[in-house]
C-alpha cells in the first residue's frame, strides 16, 4: 500500500504527459480539418464539372431544336428505331462542340415520342397513343408523332461527369388550307355584292394580278365549308347565285385536277376542321409578335397599317413584311347573344405579311389593303367584311370559323363587297410558314438530372 | 487538505524545457497542416465561385438570345471583364468569346459561346496563388 501511495504522490514528469495529451488532441483536430479540407477541392471540381456538363447537354438540346425546327415536317423520320422508353439517336453520338475537342465535352441526343408511362406529366397531355390534334391520319406510337410533341434527352459529358436534360419540343401546325375562303365552323352566312370581287382557289403568285394566277401548285376550292354540314355549301351557293358567281374559281368539286367556277368550286370538305383551327389558335397566340386585347364595344381601329415597317420593323404597328413575317393576335371580347361586334377595323393604305388571328367578333377591311399569308377569324359571332371602298386583297387564304349559333341577319360570316380579292397563294403561305418556322417550334418542361 | 499546502515543489527546469521542445515541434507540424487545409478550402471556394460566375454570364446571354437574337451583346467577338469588374466577384475576371456559325452542326443561326473565368486562390500563407481558369462552353440557336 505504501508503494502505491508513493507512486500516486510522485508528480515528476506530469508536465510532459500533459503536453503530449494536448499535442495529441491538437493533432487529431488538425487531421480532421485536413481530411475535410482535402475533400473541398474534389467537391468543387465535381461541381464545376457538373456545371460544364450541363451546358454541354444544353448545347445538345439546342442542336435538337435546330434540327427539329428546320425540318418541321420530318419528325417521324427522326423517330425511326425509337421505342417509347428509349429515343433514337439524333445526329452523331458523343458529338464534340463545334471546333472544340472532346476535352470540352461531348453530347449525345435522343428523341422519342411521348408515349411512355408518366410522359403525360411532362407534356401536360395524355400519352400520344391515339389520333392526335396534328395528325388525323394515324395514332401516335413510338415511331409516329400524333400530337406534335416529342421528348428530347441530351446527355452532356465532361470526363466522367454526365448531366442529362430532358425537354418537350412542340410544334404548331398551320391548319391545312383547302380553299381561298374557308368556313369550317357551324355557320357560313354570306353576302356577295358588287361585281368586281374575286375569290380564287388557283395558285396565285404574290406578283400576279387578281384572276390571273401563274402559280403551279394544285388549286384548292374557291370556297369550302364544314365537311359535316353539306347544307352550308348549298347555302353559300344560293347566296352566290344572287351575285356574280363566276368570280369564284378554284378546284373542281368533282375532278380534283381540274378547275371550275361558281357553285362547282364551293364544297363541303373535311380536310380543314374547326378543331384544327382552334388548336392552332390556342397554340399560336402565345407566340404572337403582336397581341392586342380589346374590350366589349371598342374595336381596335388602325389606319395605314404597316407604314412604319420601313423604319421600325419591331413596331407593334408593323404587322410583318415578306422578309419579316409576323403573327398578329387580336383578342376580342365575346359578344353577348347574337350581337354583332367589330373587333378589328383596318382603313387607309395598309399592308402586312404573316398570320392574322382575330378571336371573337368580326373584321372590317376598308381602304387599300394587302395581306400576304393567312387570316383566321375564329370564335363567337365572327366574320370578315370587305367594305368595298378601295382594293382589298388577301394573297394566301382566309378562314372564318364560327363556333356559335348566331343571328344570320346581323352576323354574316362573310360579307364580300366591292373590289375584294381573296386569292389562294401557296407562295405567300410558304413564305409565312418558312418565316415563322422557328417560332412554331418551342421547348418547354425542362427536367435536369 | 493539508498535503497540497505542504508540497510546494513545482516542475523542474528540465521538465519544462523538454515539454516546451516537444510542444514546439508539435505545434509547428500542426500549423503546417493548418496551412494545407486552409489552402484546400480556399481552392475549392475559388472553383465553386468561378463556376457560378461563368453560369451567371451564360444565363444572361441565353436569356438575351431567346428574346433579342440580333442584340449587339451577342455579336461575334471577345469581351473581357477584368478583376474588380464583376459585381460581388471582385477576385475573378471573365472572358466571353462568341463565335458565329463555328461549323459542324452549328451553322446558320447558331453561336458557340465560351466563358472562361480566371481566379487566383489565396494560399495557406496568405499569398495569391497562380491564376487558375475554368472554361464553360455551350451553343445558342436562334428562335427566330
Amino acid at each position: 500500500m505504501k508503494a502505491v501511495g508513493r507512486l500516486v504522490h510522485n508528480e515528476r514528469g506530469v508536465a510532459l504527459v500533459l503536453a503530449l495529451v494536448v499535442l495529441l488532441t491538437l493533432t487529431g483536430l488538425v487531421l480532421a480539418f485536413l481530411s475535410v479540407s482535402a475533400l473541398e477541392p474534389h467537391i468543387s471540381r465535381n461541381h464545376s464539372h457538373t456545371v460544364r456538363a450541363r451546358y454541354v447537354a444544353e448545347a445538345g438540346i439546342e442542336y435538337a431544336y435546330d434540327m427539329l425546327a428546320t425540318n418541321i415536317g420530318s419528325w417521324n423520320d427522326y423517330l425511326g428505331g425509337a421505342t417509347c422508353a428509349q429515343g433514337a439517336i439524333l445526329g452523331t453520338p458523343n458529338s464534340s462542340l463545334p471546333g472544340l475537342g472532346s476535352a470540352h465535352g461531348a453530347f449525345t441526343v435522343r428523341v422519342r415520342n411521348d408515349c411512355n408511362a408518366d410522359d403525360d406529366t411532362l407534356t401536360g397531355l395524355g400519352l400520344d397513343t391515339t389520333i392526335g390534334g396534328c395528325d388525323v391520319a394515324a395514332p401516335g406510337s413510338a415511331t409516329h408523332d400524333g400530337n406534335c410533341k416529342v421528348i428530347v434527352t441530351s446527355a452532356g459529358t465532361i470526363g466522367s461527369t454526365t448531366r442529362t436534360i430532358s425537354v418537350v419540343i412542340s410544334r404548331i401546325v398551320i391548319p391545312p388550307i383547302n380553299a381561298a375562303l374557308a368556313f369550317p365552323g357551324i355557320r357560313a352566312d354570306v353576302n356577295f355584292s358588287g361585281s368586281s370581287f374575286v375569290v380564287d382557289g388557283r395558285d396565285t403568285r404574290m406578283t400576279d394580278g387578281a384572276g390571273a394566277p401563274t402559280g403551279t401548285a394544285p388549286a384548292v376550292y374557291g370556297i369550302a365549308v364544314n365537311g359535316s354540314l353539306p347544307a352550308l355549301a348549298a347555302q353559300v351557293e344560293n347566296a352566290l347565285a344572287r351575285g356574280p358567281q363566276n368570280d369564284v374559281r378554284g378546284r373542281d368539286e368533282i375532278n380534283a385536277s381540274a378547275t371550275a367556277q361558281g357553285a362547282n368550286t364551293i364544297q363541303s370538305d373535311v380536310v380543314l376542321t374547326s378543331r384544327a383551327v382552334t388548336d392552332f389558335v390556342a397554340a399560336a397566340r402565345s407566340m404572337a409578335d403582336v397581341t392586342i386585347d380589346i374590350g366589349p364595344g371598342s374595336p381596335y381601329s388602325i389606319d395605314n397599317l404597316g407604314s412604319v415597317c420601313s423604319t421600325s420593323i419591331e413596331s407593334s404597328a408593323c404587322w410583318g413584311t415578306p422578309s419579316h413575317p409576323k403573327t398578329v393576335y387580336v383578342r376580342g371580347a365575346r359578344p353577348e347573344g347574337t350581337t354583332r361586334e367589330i373587333s378589328l377595323s383596318v382603313t387607309g393604305v395598309s399592308q402586312g405579311t404573316g398570320i392574322l388571328i382575330v378571336e371573337n367578333g368580326a373584321v372590317e377591311i376598308g381602304g387599300n389593303f394587302r395581306w400576304n399569308g393567312l387570316v383566321i377569324v375564329t370564335g363567337k359571332n365572327v366574320g370578315v367584311r370587305y367594305r368595298g371602298n378601295g382594293t382589298q386583297s388577301v394573297y394566301g387564304a382566309i378562314i372564318v370559323n364560327e363556333m356559335h349559333e348566331d343571328n344570320r341577319a346581323t352576323t354574316l360570316e362573310g360579307d364580300i363587297r366591292g373590289k375584294a380579292d381573296i386569292l389562294y397563294s401557296k407562295e405567300a403561305l410558304d413564305l409565312v410558314q418558312t418565316g415563322l418556322k422557328r417560332r412554331l417550334v418551342t421547348t418547354h418542361s425542362w427536367m435536369d438530372q | 487538505m493539508k498535503r497540497p499546502i505542504r508540497n510546494e515543489r513545482g516542475f523542474t527546469l528540465g521538465e519544462v524545457l523538454v515539454t516546451m521542445v516537444v510542444l514546439s515541434v508539435g505545434l509547428v507540424a500542426v500549423a503546417t497542416g493548418f496551412q494545407y487545409a486552409t489552402s484546400g478550402v480556399e481552392m475549392g471556394n475559388g472553383e465553386t465561385t468561378a463556376a457560378f460566375v461563368a453560369a451567371q454570364r451564360l444565363e444572361q446571354l441565353k436569356a438575351l438570345a431567346l428574346t433579342d437574337w440580333a442584340s449587339v451583346t451577342l455579336s461575334a467577338g471577345t469581351t473581357t471583364e477584368g478583376y474588380g469588374a464583376i459585381a460581388d466577384a471582385a477576385r475573378y475576371r471573365r472572358v466571353t468569346t462568341i463565335t458565329d456559325s463555328p461549323g459542324g452542326a452549328c451553322t446558320g443561326s447558331c453561336k458557340l459561346v465560351q466563358v472562361t473565368v480566371f481566379y487566383r486562390p489565396v494560399t495557406g500563407q496568405g499569398q495569391l496563388d497562380q491564376e487558375r481558369r475554368l472554361d464553360v462552353v455551350t451553343t445558342f440557336v436562334s428562335r427566330r
